[in-house]
């Protein structure tokens, strides 16, 4: 029987099975036996997922734009999906024409949180595809990973062929072309591992050699033959203004957590601010032009149906006039009945205005993310933004009738003291004082959030440790027992140990791959939902593989060790970073690059803001 | 407002959305289509959508009908529009002009299943005793929901149903038939359930 009606006899008996069956507005339809090269794009996680996001999207279209290759989709099955699928010899399977991986040539996973690792590793094992880049010869689909983990590859480097570091637009097509080639002859799968490697961009693990010292750190990493770069710098694209976008992009059927169409207004973040690993990878701020924004929106609402447009980016405000990008979207979608949203934007009295206009009946939640309580510690970590602002901005939004307001917060941050986290008790109590003082014709919604600061390569607290678990829950309480004392405020932190995990896999090295292979053999996937993710048999993981997670994750380490990722280069230099971290500990800041060029080396990529000014 | 009923089709390669996403669906479809919705007043403004029965996950349909209220005028010339908007698997068949009330007595269905065969009697006895199926919180009987009922051994198991609607409440077919294989304890799973026509009454 073949796959596709295998699928179609069990769905009945399963949880949401139009996660599934594929078929949307707008999904690319071709003869597999008529391309050259056949791409599966994996999501590790659940369909809702991965079809709420935009990169995905971006490159499923473009790769389609080629008559020559045919880019499908697979996603993870959800458990019980899995358990049938496991009872039923059923492989997973991409979406498109129910193909199962091993028939493609080029298998190619997005990494967007480290806690999809496993998930990864279970898509590979439900192909039955060998997990180890070794165990697979020609016969197997090369496999491929990108997105923001792939800085730091090493925890992966066993299982994947190579990484394509940074922008994926047109490393992607480079590469299939040199497939293509190679696919025509004869090829080792070495030799052609080695061109690629010649490819600005694309990182071959298995063409170094790592050495580790006595305590552990390591010694060298140094390319096995002569001609293999010694660094892989990621790739941008230089111009936003010619690089593709789709103009009709596929639109589930069923609901998924992000049901419109996004729009990336820009690229890059100006800030600086110091824990952010995507304020320094995606250097330089590239911004996209307002009139092709405008057309673009227009194009995708009719060729998508969507309710929804947002805008996106990583610090919405930073667009040059934004109100004025908004409005114009805004006038050309509301008679459709169309609304937008506009994510990550900065609140103060402008954008309240806007928010307003935009949603004239739904009073949006307010976020803020000052991520620490007190100046100090907001200077150690760059994060512009102070009380005034946060202040005066809510009693304007509670003058306006918001009264939806969620504040963002990061425990166990660099110099941290309890102090600070006082500080984020004194921000909901002055919050909850105005509201007291101003507004009595809503009810005041006050939710605090804090997350444990993880510390992530290339950024400059790269060599901090991250707390220990147990200060973690001493801290989390700390903040609980003072939330406790202001009424009505809704206090939820992040999973301590899902914390910590994410600490040891986003500074791990490549003795982590058996870590990984055991923690799949326990069971872990779907890592990332707390409900399913279990310290316990992660625990054992690491037991059995005799590493010690508190090497990674707690470990402060010096300046002059050398890191697992150095080997990829962000464009940032390691002196920029090393001087920013020193910078921290003297609370001194760092202004955004519109203010000025702090000379963090991202001009080597002759692109963005850094020479607008100029 | 204008408001039409649409007549659609929808096979078993779209039918395990769920009612949700197909009122959603067609949402985005008349948006494509660039036919204006009617949208209600409030909070959060929704289109104006019917189905007269609802199409729960799984179900394939030869023939059910939506009503919806429009903005403008169209004709039976926006069929292929909107046929050619829709994914693969759901069709719509007819538009007509929503003057006139339609009320729904009662539909066929069809639910296919891989059960080994069984004795028929089993099944009929099965329909003689009540049955009792939970239905929101709230036990119902199906039997006065069900007109006849048959189980045919072909390729599949098949089993057909002619279901009363009463004042818009009814027993889905899958339901009995889970019941039933509870019941007597037979090997099997429901494939999909195809409802092989609605029986309705125009009204004045």
């Amino acid at each position: 029987m073949i796959v596709k009606d295998k699928v179609f006899d069990v769905l009945f008996n399963v949880e949401r099975p139009g996660r599934y069956t594929g078929n949307e507005i707008n999904m690319v339809v071709k003869d597999k036996d008529k391309v050259d090269v056949r791409f599966a794009f994996c999501f590790p996680d659940l369909y809702e997922i991965g079809m709420s996001h935009l990169g995905l999207k971006i490159l499923y279209h473009m790769l389609n734009e080629r008559e020559d290759i045919y880019c499908e989709r697979v996603f993870l099955p959800w458990f019980d999906m899995q358990e049938i699928m496991k009872k039923n010899q059923i492989p997973i399977f991409s979406l498109e024409t129910y193909s199962t991986i091993d028939e493609f040539d080029i298998i190619g996973f997005t990494l967007q949180y480290e806690m999809s690792y496993t998930n990864l590793l279970k898509v590979l094992e439900l192909g039955n595809i060998p997990l180890r880049s070794s165990q697979r010869d020609e016969n197997y689909p090369i496999v491929i990973a990108g997105g923001p983990c792939s800085f730091n590859p090493e925890p992966l480097s066993s299982f994947i062929d190579l990484f394509v570091l940074g922008e994926g637009e047109e490393v992607t097509l480079e590469l299939i072309d040199l497939y293509k080639d190679y696919k025509q002859k004869k090829y080792k799968k070495e030799e052609f591992l080695i061109k690629a490697s010649q490819i600005e961009g694309i990182y071959v693990p298995s063409l170094y050699d790592v050495l580790y010292t006595k305590e552990g750190t390591i010694k060298s990493i140094t390319p096995k033959y002569s001609g293999i770069p010694k660094i892989v710098k990621k790739r941008i694209i230089k111009n936003l203004e010619n690089v593709y976008f789709p103009q009709k992009m596929i639109t589930p059927i069923i609901e998924v957590v992000h049901d419109r169409v996004t729009l990336e207004i820009f690229r890059g973040c100006a800030r600086g601010c110091r824990f952010c690993q995507a304020g320094y990878i995606y250097r330089p701020v590239r911004f996209k032009n307002k009139e092709s924004l405008k057309a673009t929106t227009i194009n995708l609402i009719k060729t998508s149906g969507s309710n929804e447009v947002s805008l996106s980016s990583l610090s919405t405000s930073d667009y040059p006039d934004v109100e004025l990008l908004a409005r114009d979207i805004l006038r050309e979608i509301e008679h459709k009945k169309v609304n937008l949203s506009l994510p990550s934007l900065r609140l103060d009295s402008t954008t309240l205005e806007l928010l307003r206009e935009i949603d004239k009946v739904r009073k949006p939640t307010l976020t803020f993310a000052p991520e620490a309580g007190t100046q100090r510690l907001r200077d150690v970590i760059n994060k512009n933004i102070t009380e005034d602002n946060i202040f005066s901005t809510i009693q304007t939004a509670f003058e306006m009738g918001f009264g939806n307001v969620k504040l963002y917060f990061m425990l166990g941050l660099p110099t941290e003291t309890d102090d600070d986290i006082l500080g984020i008790y004194d921000i909901a109590k002055r919050i909850k004082d105005i509201y007291t003082k101003t507004a009595k014709r809503f009810r005041l919604s006050l939710g605090i959030s804090t997350s444990f600061f993880v510390p992530k390569a290339h950024t400059p607290f790269q060599w901090e440790g991250q707390i220990t678990i147990e200060e973690m829950q001493r801290k989390a309480r700390f903040l609980k027992e003072k939330l406790k004392k202001i009424k009505g405020v809704d206090y939820s932190y992040h999973d301590y140990y899902l914390s910590k995990m994410e600490a040891v896999f986003s500074r791990g090295d490549r003795r982590l791959d058996v870590v990984l292979e055991n923690a799949l053999k326990l069971g872990c996937q779907f890592d990332n939902w707390s409900d399913y993710f279990d310290f316990s048999k992660w625990e054992e993981a690491f037991k059995n593989a005799g590493v010690d997670y508190s090497f990674y994750s707690d470990r402060i380490r010096d300046h002059d060790e050398i890191l697992p990722w150095d080997i990829i280069d962000s464009g940032v230099d390691k002196e920029f970073l090393i001087k920013e971290h020193k910078k921290s500990k003297e609370a001194k800041t760092t202004p955004s690059c519109f203010d000025k060029c702090s000379l963090c080396g991202a001009t080597t990529f002759k692109g963005g803001i850094c020479f607008a000014k100029v | 407002m204008p408001r039409y009923r649409f007549y659609f089709t929808r096979e078993r390669e779209q039918s395990f959305i769920s009612h949700l996403d197909m009122m959603r669906l067609m949402e985005r479809t008349f948006r494509i289509a660039d036919i204006k919705l009617k949208f209600s007043e409030g909070f959060n403004p929704h289109p104006k959508i019917t189905f007269i029965l609802p199409m729960s996950v799984g179900l394939s349909t030869k023939g059910d009908i939506f009503e919806i209220e429009l903005d403008q005028e169209i004709t039976d010339e926006k069929i292929d529009t909107i046929n050619n908007i829709l994914p693969k698997g759901i069709r719509i068949l007819k538009i007509e002009n929503a003057i006139n009330k339609i009320e729904v007595n009662g539909f066929i269905s069809r639910v296919v299943t891989n059960s080994e065969p069984f004795n028929k009697n089993l099944f009929l006895k099965f329909l003689e005793g009540d049955i009792i199926i939970i239905k929101k919180d709230k036990p119902k009987n199906a039997k006065e929901f069900i007109n006849t009922a048959d189980v045919i051994f072909d390729k599949y198991t098949e089993f057909l149903f002619d279901i009363r609607v009463i004042k818009q409440s009814f027993i889905k077919p899958e339901e009995i038939v889970k019941k039933f294989i509870e019941d007597f304890n037979i090997n099997s799973s429901i494939l999909y359930v195809i409802r092989e026509k609605i029986n309705f009454q125009r009204g004045i």
